[in-house]
């Protein structure tokens, strides 16, 4: 029996269309519609999609930002929707985030020591001189210098400001880190040093990774089970050694089959497994397609794929495709 | 036959901190009918150069060097002159698309702008209003065939549409269609899909791609993704702090690298047939007090002591250049 830390079930997270001035609700955007995963110890669970298919809602939804719809949510067995709000906050606190873009997520005001303190102040740990001890230690960690706590997030790199932005989700010692799309925002050579950090953190730390991006390239390297989403939902979940030899969603493949090759190995990798699909753009979350979300754009839709919904297919015991083909 | 020609291109900005060198001796020729990549990291001067060929460099910007169009030189040209070939002769693509239209304006309006006031200077307001009433379906006809050139489904409604009612990707066709909509001769693209998701930024490509063979378009790209770079590009030039290290054709540059930089840069990315990456140490350089000789000496593994000396020279390899001592002695 594999030690799950974190199992989410049927998760939904809708956001209310609202419209006149009594903000009458009139439609819901449903950005994430009814996800289910589970995630081992000690492993790292890649999200992939394109942009707006709700991978970032569901990094959000799981450590507490959104409130969600319906759904639950297990972190060490226990069920967090259902807590209270202060017994939730005690078990938040052995979950972080690191998010997209270090500029923004940095406050300009505050010195490097203050914003990898912050997490600390608001939990009431330590005295004033335990953190800084604590910020000390936690910048080695992520191999800047000392004399970095005294700067303000302007006067470092993009990578530097990454590297505080990870010290801090490493304030509280968590157990699981959700990374949304950690190096998206960063040149490549400085992508594969933060890349590099953050594997041997977890090695050396015991984490656990939820990592939410668009660059199968990084789920290649860094990942060991994926889940790939398309318009609120997942469509297959599966080991990364398999997504590459024998991906089996007509998505999944579309996605391979988009990627700009660097080399010739891997050119003739994306020829083998990839498949061309109809122009098109992802459909509106406020009105999705019947049946499957992706007929409409899928070379190899049937009539049964306009009007049921797939379910989920078991293609071996970590392999699972939500596609009426494999039916 | 070489339609743009730059030599010895050098921009230096003046700030209140001092000179910044963010270009020095670029040199390169795009053929008719080419494409060619500028590929580096953020900040190594590639769309400084791009915005060179444009003219639209700032006021502190002092340019040297020379930009040979048909024979022309751009940099001694009058601004008169100048405006017949820019945004004619040689057309612009942006890289944000949401950003690069007026909210307020229609597509339609858009176009409009493109093909009656392109060139012209001191357009106001009234010459707008009056614009609006002269749509005759001659014109309409001519917007309808660039919209369907660039593969955008329902044209007539997309014309009446407003920038922010249409999706990323349809609103990169339609720069790509104002661009196009005079018959350039060259094309400048500043990262044009990287604002796009993988699977529109392959139907980019593609449409990109097919303009340049149909049109015999020569297209200028600058972008930061190799993988793109080889999928668009003929050619490549590898640029590292505002110098040029390595220049050839995209697949045996990038099967090949020669440049210690490019070598690290392609060790970087992470590939989907997995491997080890590398990362490059340090970060990018200051401009205004850039390291002697090689710039890339401070970070590179093989540096030795004339790199940090002297600035390597163009050493030939297979119908490949690399700017790097290492190949300098034969």
């Amino acid at each position: 029996m594999p030690d799950y830390i974190l199992e989410v079930k049927n998760l939904k997270k809708y956001f209310p269309i609202t419209a006149g001035i009594f903000n009458r609700i009139i439609g819901w955007v449903k950005a994430v519609d009814g996800v289910s995963f589970s995630v081992e110890r000690n492993t790292t669970y890649a999200i992939v999609g394109e942009s707006g298919c709700g991978k970032s809602t569901l990094a959000r939804t799981i450590i507490g930002i959104y409130e969600p719809t319906s759904g639950s949510i297990f972190f060490n067995g226990i069920d967090i929707t259902k807590l209270k709000r202060r017994e939730r906050i005690r078990i938040l606190r052995r979950m972080s985030i690191v998010f997209q873009d270090p500029t923004s997520s940095l406050n300009p005001r505050h010195k490097v020591v203050d914003i990898i303190t912050a997490p600390l102040k608001v939990h009431k740990i330590g005295s004033p001189s335990e953190r800084v001890e604590k910020a000390k230690e936690l910048v080695k960690i992520v191999e800047l210098d000392e004399s970095f706590l005294n700067k303000y997030p302007h006067e470092l790199s993009g990578g530097q400001r990454q590297r505080v932005a990870i010290a801090r989700a490493l304030a509280l010692e968590p157990e699981l880190i959700l990374l949304d799309e950690p190096t998206s925002a960063l040149d490549v050579s400085v992508q594969a040093k933060i890349l590099n950090l953050l594997k041997q953190l977890q090695r050396k730390l015991k984490l656990t990774y939820i990592l939410i991006t668009h660059n199968l390239g990084v789920v290649r390297n860094f990942a060991d089970h994926v889940s790939v989403m398309y318009a609120g939902k997942i469509v297959e979940t599966i080991t990364v050694n398999k997504i590459f030899s024998e991906p089996k969603h007509p998505y999944t493949r579309a996605l391979i089959d988009a990627i700009p090759s660097v080399t010739l190995e891997e050119e003739e990798l994306v020829k083998k497994l990839g498949l061309k699909i109809k122009p098109g753009e992802p459909p509106s979350l406020s009105n999705p397609p019947p049946g499957c979300r992706f007929h409409p754009r899928c070379p190899l839709a049937t009539e049964r794929c306009k009007k049921e919904e797939p379910k989920p297919v078991l293609i071996s015991s970590d392999h699972v495709v939500f596609c009426h083909l494999f039916s | 036959m070489s339609i743009l020609e730059v030599k010895n291109l050098t921009v230096y900005f003046k700030t209140f901190a001092g000179l910044s060198k963010v270009v020095e001796n670029i040199s390169f020729t795009l053929g008719k009918g080419e494409s060619l990549a500028l590929v580096g990291e953020s900040g190594s001067g590639k769309t400084t150069v791009l915005k060179t060929v444009l003219g639209v460099l700032p006021s502190n910007a002092m340019v040297k060097g020379k930009l040979l169009f048909r024979g022309i030189n751009l940099l001694e040209t009058g601004n008169e002159e100048l405006s017949k070939i820019r945004g004619t002769e040689i057309t612009y693509i942006p890289q944000e698309p949401l950003a690069a239209l007026n909210p307020l304006y229609t597509i339609e309006d858009h176009f409009l702008d493109r093909l009656i006031l392109s060139g012209k200077s001191k357009t106001g307001i009234l010459s707008y209003i009056r614009l609006r009433r002269k749509i005759s379906p001659k014109l309409k006809n001519i917007m309808l065939k660039y919209l369907e050139k660039v593969k955008i489904p329902d044209p007539e409604r997309v014309l009446k549409s407003y920038p922010m009612q249409l999706s990323g990707g349809m609103l990169q066709r339609i720069l790509i269609a104002l661009a196009i909509v005079s018959n350039p001769s060259i094309l400048l693209a500043d990262e044009p899909t990287t604002a796009l998701d993988v699977v529109t930024q392959k139907e980019i490509i593609e449409l990109l791609k097919e303009l340049q063979r149909d049109l015999g378009l020569s297209i200028l790209y600058v972008t930061h993704d190799l993988g793109v770079a080889r999928t668009i590009a003929d050619k490549v030039i590898v640029m590292y702090a505002g110098h040029m290290v390595e220049e050839g054709k995209t697949s045996k540059v990038l099967a090949n690298p020669l440049h210690p930089y490019t070598k690290g840069l392609v060790d970087s990315i992470p590939k989907l047939v997995g491997g080890t990456l590398h990362g490059i140490e340090g970060g990018l350089i200051d401009y205004i007090n850039p390291p002697k000789g090689c710039r890339f000496h401070p970070r590179c593994p093989k540096a030795r002591d004339i790199c940090r000396r002297e600035r390597p020279k163009p050493v030939e390899i297979n119908g490949r250049k690399v700017y790097c001592w290492l190949y300098g002695e034969e």
